[in-house]
């Protein structure tokens, strides 16, 4: 089961020191949800995190996703560098 | 092997010309540099995403695992059921299985749902990042108290050695053995002196005197659950700074739902408030100690009640005032109170989202969700009007 991480430079950057190889460098709201549908499609994805000012754009398809009552990916939303 | 020789011929040759080494330097000193604004511009948010990442996997968890039954909706699927075989089934489908539990078995089923909380408690702790090690392990506390009260209560009721040891079961400090010599005890007296020795042996002392003074077990109650919420208290104090917020917020409203338990049992016990002061706790989140101290001078249950405006709790406990003192007031305002922290741990949940948050709301609410299993199993099993049953539920109400 792999994670990935979906966000800015400074998320992608801190999760890859972490030991996440599997990442999403977005900066616009088009670029996360092409991001978003490519995890979704990916079954061997089990936990997503992703930045929070892009888990807002995308607040509608989490939650759809979430509903669905397939327990995997596991959406995680992480605050941006902005945010803490 | 000639070609290896070449290539570092080749580099003896650059490094005797002082243009190309001074490039190389360059070209190092440059990387470096970059390196280091990078690294020195988000450091303090790298921190962060480290401590992220180590809760990434046990959060992940605690959100796939979920708390299904503290979910009114679902709760009411449950009670729906009408049967404790058909509840059951319905519970399997949530991932609740129980093997080797009939319907018919309700000690048994409490038992089990008992074991596997305990379980669930311990894949927990061992999940989590060591930084919260010091909170969880001491959470363990709260179990060991739990089976300490129904192992007093059971002896106090003159239960069945048999009955005892099927019903308490080990945890912490109170191993097998214990519970075997304290279910051969002849009193209360007799099995809190079983104590002596361990982090119990406070029992012994103020909590035992005034058992006997009172005849009620309300004393040595009071004593432990102070003790639970004041160790918890003090582990967050292990646990770093920067990452301790939830903790220290979630401890302190327990400090504070325990006062006002305590007040509220004692005056409707009519103990003495000098004999209750040395058991309330210091460190509450809206209440603080002073204030407490005029609370437990006040003259009646409903006087301190009336006094607790502007905490949040006053506006819970009022709306069981009118039909107090009922047969079943004291458990209605323990009921509001474990909602408030229901409600509470919520929050916390929401506001610390990314690191311990969901752990901690995962960690108190999994217990009133197999409380409340336990509650619909025996209400079923004993033919309990489910609108009856529902009452004495504890729900999320979605503030979460």
């Amino acid at each position: 089961m792999k994670i990935v991480v979906i966000g800015s430079r400074d998320s992608v950057l801190g999760f890859s020191l972490a030991g996440i190889h599997e990442r999403y460098l977005v900066t616009t709201r088009e670029e996360a949800e092409e991001a978003f549908t490519r995890c979704l499609q990916d079954c061997a994805i089990g936990i997503i995190l992703i930045e929070q000012t892009m888990a807002d754009h995308l607040a509608t398809r989490i939650r759809d996703t979430g509903k669905k009552r397939n327990m995997y990916p596991i959406i995680i939303p992480i605050p941006g560098s902005g945010d803490v | 092997m000639d070609e290896l020789a070449d290539l570092l011929s080749q580099l003896g040759q650059a490094g005797n010309d002082p243009y190309i080494v001074l490039l190389m330097v360059a070209a190092v000193l440059l990387s470096t540099g970059i390196c280091f604004f990078v690294l020195a511009g988000s450091a303090g948010y790298l921190m962060i995403l480290l401590t992220i990442a180590s809760c990434a996997y046990p959060v992940a968890r605690v959100k796939a695992r979920g708390i299904p039954f503290i979910n009114n909706e679902r709760l009411e699927e449950l009670l729906d059921a009408g049967m404790v075989p058909d509840a059951l089934s319905r519970m399997q489908a949530a991932g609740f299985t129980l093997p080797g539990i009939t319907s018919g078995d309700i000690s048994g089923l409490e038992n089990a749902l008992e074991y596997k909380e305990m379980d669930e408690y311990r894949v927990l702790l061992g999940s989590i990042p060591t930084d919260f090690e010091p909170f969880f392990a001491q959470y363990e506390v709260f179990y060991e108290i739990r089976m300490i009260k129904r192992l007093l209560r059971m002896i106090q009721s003159r239960k069945d050695h048999e009955e005892i040891l099927k019903r308490v079961l080990p945890v912490g400090v109170l191993t097998k053995e214990l519970i075997s010599q304290g279910a051969s005890c002849s009193g209360v007296d007799e099995c809190v002196h079983l104590f002596r020795g361990t982090s119990y042996s406070f029992l012994a002392e103020g909590p035992l005197r005034l058992y006997h003074e009172n005849s009620t077990l309300l004393a040595l109650e009071i004593a432990l659950d102070g003790y639970g919420s004041s160790t918890l208290h003090q582990s967050c104090t292990l646990i770093r700074p920067g990452l301790a917020a939830p903790f220290r917020d979630l401890s302190s409203t327990l400090i504070d739902i325990q006062n006002v338990r305590t007040l509220l049992r004692a005056k409707h016990a009519g103990i003495n408030p000098a004999e209750i002061s040395p058991s309330l706790l210091n460190g509450g989140f809206r209440l603080p100690f002073w204030r407490l101290i005029q609370l437990n001078e006040m003259m009646s249950l409903p006087d301190i009640i009336g006094q607790l405006n502007g905490t949040g709790y006053d506006r819970i406990l009022q709306p069981f005032l009118p039909s107090y003192p009922g047969q079943d007031s004291l458990i209605q305002f323990d009921l509001a109170l474990d909602w408030f922290l229901l409600t509470h741990l919520a929050k916390i949940s929401l506001m610390y989202y990314y690191t311990g948050g969901p752990l901690i709301w995962f960690l108190l609410a999994k217990e009133y969700e197999y409380r409340n299993l336990q509650v619909v199993l025996t209400g079923l099993a004993e033919g309990v009007d489910p609108a009856v049953i529902k009452n004495y539920l504890v729900c999320d109400t979605g503030a979460g």
